[in-house]
């Protein structure tokens, strides 16, 4: 490659030192976790740089290819955790491949138990390729977490996730059922029984006004996921960045879903000021887009409110849902299931008259459950 | 307030060039942006870190982003365009240039043009053993042999 400049040119004056601390992080943030951690020996002003650095990526198949005996992953996860130890702890975002042909041997807890202890880790990604102990589950427990990605490319008995911050839960490749599932993440609903061979998706749409789990869904995961993954998602409807937030988050899923989970947050009376964001939705262009097509919906903690019946309503008239939208009602008490019947049939008298027999096949339809 | 497309203001360098730019030009760097909103641009704006030949750059690369902005998030071909003109915009400059202006673009917090100087900068570093990156840089080796060694030890990891 040609370089713009030669050495002469920069007249032996060393600039790229006396750059600010968070300008060279910024440098560094465009390499590989591993070029950037090359560069501590360039001299002492760069011994410790890399250790700030707010998102790490350590990928275990790095070495696959080297002549290192497969016996030697031990050693090699052993470095891991040293990257981790050593780094200073201000860590946002860890990607960490494991990958090897033995049984995992506590290193995956080890890294959990490390990252754990960094309070400023919102976003975590786990690529485990390795075998497990017969029942064993992996046991995540993190405070601040906001997002957490596991792919498994081999069967585990089963995931412990306790992480009360948790937003966002991308699952892949696993052959879980619910039972094999435990949750400690209040802020996570979904209700699907079985997830096998399925992605699946648990999504809090947060209001906060700065969300780094959102902002990395929609940068890094959406494009990962396959169109058979499934979505369950918790949104306020009264919000209009969280409305915002699902409609962003729809249309850049793969166009056509199978299965949507929706459970509408009891706001607890607390309504914002934005009464007439509905009407405005339903006003303009259809929602999430014209494009963006479900097979089935499921509806949880429905109240028949405006904007819940406004939603509800425009994924019907727009054709968006194909085959079911199923809203649950039993459960509740007599009033609310009343209230939620008689949204329901109102949800009903949208669909086309279905007297032609011989056309009712396709047709979508919408039930209590 | 006047619309910012007719109202002008005059940029000074530390050598004592002027410069006249829309005022949307000049918000583009958010330290003057905060200035005009201050109310205290009254006469040219002295930029005390900044020389001529930075800063007249500097304009160029923020004229442009105005001019040829996209026209909104989807508009891919908009943001090729100007991702192309970038490009060659930092291939006409030597690394003491390119120095000169990460410090200038941090100074007066330009995100878009510190983003592409770095850049720049991680780019040359990519694929380059830590002596190279001496070389390239001028930077003076402090450590000892043995201080090496321990680092290699350290970060193992990333030397193996």
């Amino acid at each position: 490659m040609e370089r713009s400049s030669s050495p002469d040119e920069v007249k032996n004056v060393d600039w790229i030192s006396k750059l600010p601390d968070d300008v060279l992080l910024m440098i560094l943030s465009r390499l590989s976790t591993e070029e950037a951690m090359r560069t501590s020996l360039v001299s002492k002003r760069w011994e410790h740089l890399w250790k700030q650095m707010s998102h790490l990526v350590l990928d275990m198949q790095r070495f696959i290819d080297d002549k290192e005996p497969l016996d030697n992953s031990n050693r090699v996860a052993t470095l891991i955790t040293e990257v981790l130890n050593n780094h200073h702890g201000h860590l946002e975002s860890c990607v960490i491949d494991h990958f090897t042909p033995q049984r995992e041997n506590g290193m995956l807890n080890t890294w959990i138990r490390v990252l754990a202890s960094y309070p400023s880790l919102e976003v975590l990604e786990l690529g485990i390729v390795c075998c497990p102990k017969s029942g064993d589950k992996l046991k995540i427990e993190n405070k601040k977490l906001k997002l957490l990605r596991v792919r498994f490319c081999h069967h585990f008995d089963g995931i412990i996730v306790s992480a009360p911050s948790l937003d966002i839960l991308f699952v892949e490749h696993n052959s879980f059922t619910r039972k094999d599932v435990v949750f400690t993440s209040p802020r996570l609903q979904f209700n699907r029984k079985y997830w096998a061979g399925l992605s699946h998706v648990s999504y809090n749409i947060s209001k906060e006004e700065k969300s780094i789990a959102h902002e990395e869904f929609m940068k890094t995961y959406v494009k990962c996921l396959s169109p058979t993954a499934a979505l369950a998602v918790s949104v306020d409807l009264m919000s209009r960045t969280e409305v915002e937030r699902l409609r962003q988050l729809l249309c850049l899923w793969p166009p056509e879903m199978e299965e949507l989970e929706i459970s509408f947050k009891d706001c607890n009376g607390h309504r914002e000021e934005d009464e007439y964001l509905w009407e405005e939705i339903n006003n303009k262009a259809p929602f999430p887009n014209a494009e963006f097509r479900v097979g089935s919906v499921w509806m949880y903690n429905f109240s028949g409110s405006e904007e819940e019946f406004a939603l509800a309503s425009c994924l019907v008239r727009q054709g968006t849902v194909v085959s079911m939208m199923m809203v649950k009602s039993t459960s509740y008490p007599a009033s609310k299931k009343l209230k939620i019947e008689a949204a329901v049939a109102k949800l009903q008298a949208l669909l086309p008259d279905d007297d032609d027999d011989d056309e009712w096949e396709g047709g979508l339809i919408i039930e209590c459950f | 307030m006047a619309s910012s497309s007719t109202n002008k203001f005059v940029l000074k360098s530390n050598d004592d060039v002027s410069f006249e730019v829309t005022e949307a030009v000049a918000r583009e760097f958010q330290v003057i942006a905060h200035i005009i909103d201050d109310d205290c641009a009254k006469k040219a704006i002295p930029l005390s870190n900044v020389t001529g030949e930075i800063l007249s750059k500097m304009i160029e690369y923020g004229k442009k982003h105005i001019e040829e902005a996209p026209v909104d998030e989807e508009d891919e071909e908009g943001k090729k365009k100007l991702q192309i003109w970038d490009e060659e915009f930092m291939k006409q400059f030597n690394m003491e240039i390119v120095f000169q202006l990460i410090l200038a673009s941090n100074y007066l917090n330009n995100k878009g043009l510190l983003d592409l100087t770095c850049c720049t900068v991680a780019d040359h570093i990519k694929d380059m053993t830590p002596d190279e990156v001496r070389t390239l840089f001028n930077v003076k080796n402090d450590y000892t042999t043995e201080e090496e060694e321990e680092i290699r030890k350290e970060n193992s990891w990333a030397f193996e």
